[in-house]
This record gives C-alpha cells, sequence and structure tokens, in this order.
C-alpha cells in the first residue's frame, strides 16, 4: 500500500497580514519581526509576499513601499470586507517614485455612467487610497522595475458605485 | 521545539525585462520575466515575438507576463508565437476605458490559426497579458486590455 509522505519542503507563499495598524520602517523599532505579525514592518527583503488584510480598520492606515528596485513585487489581498470608514494607504518611500498603471475597480452595485468596471489611470501619484467598502477578495499586484512601481493586475471590489468612491490617487503627497 | 521564524536576509525579486520603443524577439532563457513596456511606440507599431517551443527541450511551461506601464495613444503593440503553427489560444478581457457605461468583453482566438495579439490603441497603462506555453502552443493565462480598440486576433 503506497503511503501519502507530506512533502518534505513544501514550496509556499511569502505571507503576512496587514492588520489595524502600519506598515513602514518607522515601525521597524516598535515591532518585533514574524512572518505572521500584522505589525511587520515592510522592507525589500519581504518582495514576493502576499500581505494580507486581515483585520477592520479603526482609523486610516499606511503601507510604505520599500524603495524601488528592479523586481521587487507586492500582492495585497483583502481576506475581509472592511466596510468602517477609513482607508488603506499604499505608498511609495519617496515622491519621485510613483505609480503606473490602472486600478480596476468593480462596483457591485455599477451606475449607468460608470458602469461594472471603472478604470483610472496613475502616472505621477505616489499614493494610492483605498477607501471603505472594500470586499474580500479585492487585491493589488504590484511590481517595481527600479524607478517607479507598476500596478501589475488590479481587482478591487467595491459596495460603492465607482471608481471615486473606492480608489483615491494623491499625487507627491 | 519549533524554530523561531526569521525573517529573510535576501529579498525575493521578479525577473523583469524593460522594453521601450523598439521590437523584441524573447528568448527561452527569459522565460518567467515580467515585461514592463517603459515608453509609448512612437513611430510604428511595436512587435514583440515569444521564443519557439515546438520541439524545444524545456519549453513546456514557458511564460511571460507583459505590463504596459505608459500609455500608447497612437500606435499598437503586437505579440506574436516565433510562427504560425505555435498558435496563441484563449482569450483576452478587453475594458474599453472611453465606454459610458464601461463592461468587460472577452476577445476570443479562434484556436486554429490566430497566432498573433494585436493590442490596438489607445493602449491604457496598466494593460497585461500573461501567457504559458505547453511546449506546443501559447495560452492566455490572464488578461486586462484597457483600451479604446478591440484587440484583434489573427
Amino acid at each position: 500500500m503506497s503511503k501519502t509522505r507530506p512533502a518534505h519542503a513544501p514550496h509556499k507563499l511569502r505571507y503576512l497580514t496587514w492588520g489595524d495598524n502600519d506598515l513602514d520602517s518607522s515601525t521597524a523599532m516598535a515591532f518585533a519581526r514574524s512572518w505572521t505579525d500584522s505589525a511587520h514592518p515592510l522592507t525589500e527583503t519581504d518582495s514576493g509576499a502576499i500581505i494580507l488584510v486581515k483585520e477592520v480598520l479603526t482609523a486610516d492606515k499606511t503601507l510604505t513601499l520599500p524603495s524601488a528596485k528592479k523586481g521587487l513585487y507586492f500582492k495585497i489581498v483583502w481576506g475581509i470586507t472592511d466596510s468602517a470608514a477609513f482607508s488603506r494607504v499604499i505608498k511609495t518611500a519617496t515622491a519621485a517614485e510613483t505609480f503606473r498603471g490602472t486600478i480596476v475597480v468593480i462596483a457591485s452595485q455599477p451606475d449607468t455612467d460608470e458602469g461594472d468596471f471603472v478604470t483610472d489611470q496613475l502616472n505621477s501619484h505616489d499614493e494610492i487610497q483605498i477607501v471603505d467598502d472594500v470586499i474580500q477578495g479585492s487585491w493589488i499586484d504590484l511590481v517595481s522595475d527600479g524607478d517607479h512601481w507598476y500596478i501589475a493586475d488590479s481587482s478591487i471590489l467595491n459596495n460603492t458605485d465607482g471608481f471615486a468612491a473606492a480608489v483615491v490617487l494623491q499625487d507627491n503627497s | 521545539m519549533a524554530r523561531a521564524n526569521k525573517a529573510n536576509t535576501q529579498s525575493s525579486r521578479l525577473k523583469v525585462i524593460t522594453v521601450g520603443n523598439d521590437n523584441r524577439t524573447l528568448t527561452l532563457p527569459e522565460s518567467g520575466a515580467t515585461v514592463i513596456f517603459t515608453a509609448a511606440v512612437a513611430t510604428t507599431a511595436k512587435t514583440i515575438t515569444l521564443p519557439a517551443v515546438t520541439n524545444v527541450n524545456g519549453a513546456a511551461g514557458a511564460y511571460f507576463r507583459f505590463i504596459w506601464g505608459v500609455a500608447s495613444d497612437a500606435l499598437h503593440t503586437i505579440i506574436q508565437s516565433s510562427t504560425s503553427t505555435e498558435l496563441i489560444k484563449g482569450s483576452v478581457l478587453w475594458l474599453n476605458p472611453d465606454g459610458s457605461a464601461e463592461a468587460g468583453t472577452d476577445v476570443q482566438a479562434d484556436g486554429s490559426g490566430h497566432y498573433i495579439l494585436t493590442v490596438n490603441d489607445n493602449i491604457e497603462p496598466g494593460t497585461m497579458v500573461e501567457l504559458v506555453s505547453d511546449g506546443s502552443h501559447w495560452y492566455v493565462a490572464n488578461s486586462k486590455v484597457i483600451a479604446t480598440l478591440t484587440p484583434a486576433w489573427s
């Protein structure tokens, strides 16, 4: 009879969580580093991680990306529906490093002006605010070419009726 | 006793190839790359040619992800296989950003003769297409074509 043995070293994704807290270098001294610590400071060595949103916000919180370097990548995935009236802010390390691409918002209650799919371009923006009523299963995939960060893919599921209510883009904040 | 979690000491990075205003023929060793278009096409359409996979050892599993990082307002981008017998199969999801009521449309390859995908202008940044090969053909594994005109297969 054959046996099914557990893999000695199963392939796993890098993984960390984003709770009701900021994720940036300023928290580095305040929190212990751990793969599953919700207060994990985000660094270059975290590249490749799935950043799983698992807590409802009680205030606006910011994730600051490490300085752009060719090949760095992150995927932010909402594991919960967050209807609290606060934003998750994703920003680059400096204003010179911008986001480029398009955030695709899929509204659960589409209106006649904007439809099911709402898109907007990012060129000079260094900050993306994902506002409330984000539905579980939403995600943003980011990759850097060493100068900027590109939206490799995205799907923000939103209970409201359009892009403006779901995503706010900021320039050189 | 379980070992304590330790932080990484080296970053994990994707293989990234940036392409400006040039045509580009990709090679099999470049498989796995995220190809980012960092300059708009200026004069003529940009053509990206995939590596040959038929009867090539190690070609099964080859894959590329293409990301348009800048807008291309006037000229299109062509992604083609190396030969007409290596098809590109599947569909691309086309999102028209100019529609008054935007909707997604699946634009399907015929599965029998199409080996060229033309991403027509205006191409918006954030457009992406991901392809994977089984060693004979190429398959669309993921896509979001955000453009005014319908993408085309031939």
